[in-house]
């Protein structure tokens, strides 16, 4: 059995209104939240502004101090022990300002990781992999202040990606980024999680990145869990699946995707189809609409599984 | 060893040296900054020099010499005090605070290794403030080198702690230090550093007589401009070492207070 890298067993946090009125509270930011996280997981933080994502991966960071509750890092307590729990993690916070701005990429890693006791040959070795697929080379040696929000994005991402920690806490790595860029960071992501060594919590607004990347999604509202779910396997998973051919196309739609609903759009032929195996069925009708010789002019598979366990938790909540 | 070496490398030399050298005009008027109060004192030294040599007749030869020795080596203090919480202010301003603090280097650590860059810089200020003194204004060092050593480390160290409560208070409070405008700014006035306490009011020099500064600077008088013997500063080196057994202690623990204090209201990157 994989081992338990993160743990967070009962933890809730109240912040004070102010600091003066210590007695009084803002309410629960999180409540009474219990999860865990294995060695070689993604798990995806989700759920609305304020649901308590970035609160909880500042808990586990040790940033922030649970009012109740335990953490375990890699089975060391974070509360109590939290100078050693803090050796095993890194995080990408989402924030702009987390790096000096007249000092450029190397000199900010430089110094960020020489506060783990990394040398610059170490860091340059650890990122060195990313450095063309981030498009970063070059702008590693832009002042931080001249950099774009994107830019800035990845060096946070190069930082901690240098570090090589076994818990990777990632506060929306993709916001503010460029399409390619994105993917390039879910790419990454993804071979961190096929190496298998480390646990990365991911909180994020993306359901395309959760669904892609996520091994669990954990659905947060209001600072309580309300939905922990693991994610069945990429490649069978629900949607669903739409795909536009020619109008002149002949179609059997028994053949190709049986029970779709066929619609007449602006272009052509529009057949629609909710599936428990949307990926799998999408691309055995694309095979078959190919060797007739049909023109597609759009496939897609929308309302992802990630996207229909958001729906739900909305629903069941305004119930 | 090698990981302490690079730490303070880092601290001093990248965050340090570097940032501050980005800004052009910094150095020319960080220098001015020094430079300027030597002249003003000389001055005053001037105008007043038959009603104030009488008063530092007991600690220096002449007034010049008084204020020369005194400037220097407030300010190393101001700095120690003021720095440690204007760059606690700044990283929480910058977003930065987390990230030092999200590291395994303890908070005191960082602290330490915060230090060194203004002691550094400070030193160039010491250095160029008894220089102008020496060559442009006249003053005669007659020092014993061991005994001024001694003292300066037990200066600076009894200096540390106060910088540390400093420090912590403004991870607590974000603005408005008191302490750091006590030790720092009105330390020039009450510590003895341009003009001897016994010129203060009565009440006003109790109070500086309870700062590790004043008795460090009659000390450091002694063996810089009149080469007095660690023998003969004995009592102040122990007054000194008291302190430094007080306050380093004292302002580790608030430091790492305010560290527990702010992670629990989860303020660590607010400003």
């Amino acid at each position: 059995m994989a081992e338990t890298l993160v743990e967070f067993r009962h933890v809730t946090k109240v912040f004070p209104r102010t600091l003066l009125l210590r007695g009084r509270s803002t309410g629960a930011a999180i409540e009474d939240v219990s999860m865990e996280a294995l060695k070689g997981e993604v798990v995806a933080l989700l759920g609305e502004n304020g649901a308590g994502k970035t609160t909880l991966l500042k808990i586990a960071a040790t940033l922030i101090t649970p009012t109740s509750g335990n953490v375990y890092i890699s089975g060391i307590d974070a509360v109590r022990n939290d100078r050693k729990a803090r050796e095993l993690v890194s995080f990408a916070t989402n924030s702009d300002r987390s790096f000096y701005y007249r000092l450029d990429g190397w000199n900010n890693l430089r110094f960020f990781c020489g506060l783990y006791g990394m040398s610059l040959r170490e860091i340059e070795e650890n990122i060195e992999p990313y450095l063309d697929a981030l498009s970063m080379r070059d702008a590693m040696n832009i002042a931080y202040m001249y950099m774009s929000t994107g830019m800035r994005r990845k060096l946070a991402l190069l930082r901690t990606l240098a570090l090589r920690k076994p818990v990777i806490l990632l506060d929306e790595p993709t916001s503010n980024m460029d399409p390619r860029s994105a993917k390039q960071v879910a790419s990454i992501v993804g071979e961190i999680k096929a190496r298998g060594e480390c646990t990365v919590l991911l909180s994020t607004n993306n359901l395309e990145d959760a669904e892609l990347l996520a091994d669990r999604a954990v659905i947060l509202k209001k600072g309580k869990v309300v939905l922990s779910q693991k994610l069945p396997p990429r490649e069978n998973r629900r949607g669903t699946v739409e795909i536009e051919v020619e109008r002149a196309a002949y179609v059997d739609v028994n053949t190709i995707l049986p029970g779709a609903v066929e619609t007449v759009t602006e272009r052509g032929k529009r057949f629609v189809k909710s599936s428990e195996d949307a990926v799998n069925e999408l691309n055995r009708a694309l095979d078959k609409l190919r060797a007739q010789g049909i023109k597609v002019l759009s496939a897609d598979i929308s309302g992802s599984t990630v996207q229909q366990m958001m729906e739900s938790c909305v629903v069941e909540s305004s119930n | 060893m090698n990981r302490v070496i690079r730490k303070a490398y880092i601290f001093t030399f990248i965050r340090g040296l570097r940032v501050w050298s980005t800004y052009k005009s910094q150095a020319l008027f960080t220098v001015l900054g020094w430079l300027l109060p030597v002249f003003l004192y000389y001055f005053i030294a001037n105008y007043f020099s038959h009603q104030i040599s009488d008063a530092v007749s007991p600690y220096a030869t002449s007034y010049i010499g008084f204020f020369i020795v005194g400037l220097a080596f407030q300010g190393y203090v101001s700095a120690l005090v003021s720095s440690l919480s204007q760059r606690i202010r700044t990283e929480e301003e910058m977003g930065t605070l987390e990230h030092l603090m999200l590291s395994p280097t303890s908070p005191s650590s960082i602290l330490i290794y915060t230090m060194l860059w203004p002691l550094l810089l400070n030193s160039v200020q010491a250095a160029a403030v008894l220089l102008v003194g020496i060559y442009l204004l006249g003053v005669r060092l007659h020092v014993d080198v061991l005994a001024t050593v001694i003292l300066a480390v037990l200066v600076l160290a009894s200096n540390v702690g106060i910088g540390m409560m400093a420090a912590a208070y403004t991870l607590f409070a974000k603005q408005g230090n008191p302490i750091s405008l006590f030790f720092s700014t009105f330390s020039v006035f009450i510590s003895g550093a341009v003009f001897p306490v016994t010129l203060l009011p009565a009440a006003i020099r109790y109070i500086s007589y309870a700062i590790p500064l004043t008795w460090g600077l009659v000390a450091l008088r002694m063996t810089m401009l009149q080469g007095a013997s660690l023998q003969l500063v004995s009592s102040y080196t122990v007054y000194l070492a008291v302190a430094c057994l007080i306050t380093i202690p004292l302002g580790l623990y608030a430091f790492r207070r305010a560290f527990d204090f702010v992670r629990r209201q989860g303020t660590l990157s607010g400003y």
